[in-house]
């Protein structure tokens, strides 16, 4: 006996479902060259988009640099857009790829932000105590493979469900589940040893 | 259902990602095994911390220029598609033009090398008639015309039996000096050229 999961669209709301039409006629002006529904669009997903992919590099910098190429990217193959996924599935497409392309380009630890961050050099304690939790997570997340990253970062910073994981990296969802316990595992393994440390 | 199969299904489970069947099968076996339910409960409370400090990791915005930012590199992208004939510089950075470009300078170079060597031997091996009107204004001597367009050659030939037939390709040269050279001596003339 095996167990085939169904992943259930729990989150399927009618808001999101409406907003998925929304998008679908954005999507059909932006075909047919309409710039002006391209930046509405922009202002719906920059930050999302902007966000994922500092989940991925960890360097602000190259997050929103490489987001304006998702975007560029995006506005320039829009006219292959067909509608069989959500939009936003397939902009995250396009972002872990972007991303997936820069760190296999990038040297190590070489896409790291500062261990200050955007924090000034009179943070309080309180302050000074995210940027240690961050910068663990950081080091923990780095220690993972790209494949094992993207899922552990679709999942738990944007709360993709396993469906959509597996649409936004064409993987089986049988691979999403397996790959996402793995990277449980070891991130847990790499972030109470940065914890210890 | 086996424990096995439950603890598969844990992370599923507690991720809300399993169909609804397969939870209440799962939720029966809980209600049921001890051990399991601890697995259910730690496998639980490391998904709670893992995504607690996950959380810790910031989210930011996006900087008050990235539209800005967005449209210049939609526009660049679109001068990339321009053809090919009105960027120069996508012309040149292009392996075939960049070679065809250096062999054009080599050949100009080249040229530039040569062209004063044959400026200089011009006189000698032109047939436009310049050395047959020298020879008709006296500037050289007939010996001097012959010896630079190869026509004693041609000369020996004809008029001496014996004589190799010349490897020249000047014949026409000469040819065509004899047949303008009006102010040629009789002396030169009175031989046929083969």
């Amino acid at each position: 006996m095996s167990f085939h999961f169904v992943a259930p669209r729990l989150r399927c709301t009618n808001q999101t479902e409406q907003s998925s039409d929304a998008d679908a006629q954005l999507v059909a002006r932006c075909q047919a060259g309409e710039r002006a529904a391209f930046e509405i669009l922009l202002a719906r997903y920059r930050n999302r988009v902007v966000n994922l992919a500092h989940g991925f590099l960890g360097s602000r910098d190259d997050a929103e640099d490489a987001a304006q190429d998702v975007f560029a990217a995006a506005f320039a193959s829009i006219h292959t857009f067909r509608g069989d996924a959500q939009l936003w599935t397939w902009l995250y497409r396009i972002t872990v790829n972007q991303c997936l392309h820069r760190k296999r380009r990038a040297k190590p630890c070489e896409n790291r932000d500062d261990a200050g961050g955007d924090e000034n050099p009179g943070t309080t304690r309180d302050e000074s105590a995210v940027v240690v939790a961050r910068l663990g997570v950081e080091s923990a997340l780095d220690e993972l493979s790209p494949p094992l990253r993207a899922v552990l970062v679709l999942r738990e910073m944007h709360d993709l469900t396993y469906e959509e994981i597996a649409a936004a990296l064409q993987i089986p969802i049988g691979t999403v589940r397996s790959r996402l316990n793995q990277a449980r595992r070891e991130f847990k393994i790499a972030w109470t040893r940065s914890e210890e440390s | 259902m086996k424990c096995r199969q439950t603890e598969r299904a844990l992370p599923a489970l507690i991720d809300n990602e399993i169909a609804a069947p397969w939870r209440r099968a799962i939720e029966v076996h809980l209600q049921n095994c001890a051990s399991c339910r601890a697995r259910c409960a730690e496998i639980r409370a490391s998904h709670n911390v893992l995504r607690s400090a996950i959380n810790a990791y910031p989210r930011i915005a996006a900087s008050p220029d990235f539209d800005a930012r967005v449209w210049q590199k939609i526009a660049a992208r679109e001068a990339q598609t321009l053809p090919l004939w009105l960027r120069i510089d996508a012309i040149f950075a292009r392996p075939l033009p960049k070679l065809a470009a250096s062999a054009t300078g080599g050949i100009v170079f080249g040229f530039l090398l040569v062209a004063p060597l044959l400026l200089a031997n011009r006189g000698a091996s032109s047939n436009d008639g310049a050395g047959v009107a020298a020879l008709a204004r006296g500037e050289i001597s007939p010996e001097v015309f012959y010896t630079r367009h190869d026509a004693h050659l041609w000369l020996d030939f004809a008029l001496s039996p014996g004589a190799p037939r010349p490897q020249t390709s000047n014949k026409e040269n000469a040819w065509n000096a004899e047949s303008r050279a009006g102010a040629l001596p009789p002396s030169l003339l009175s031989g046929s050229l083969c």
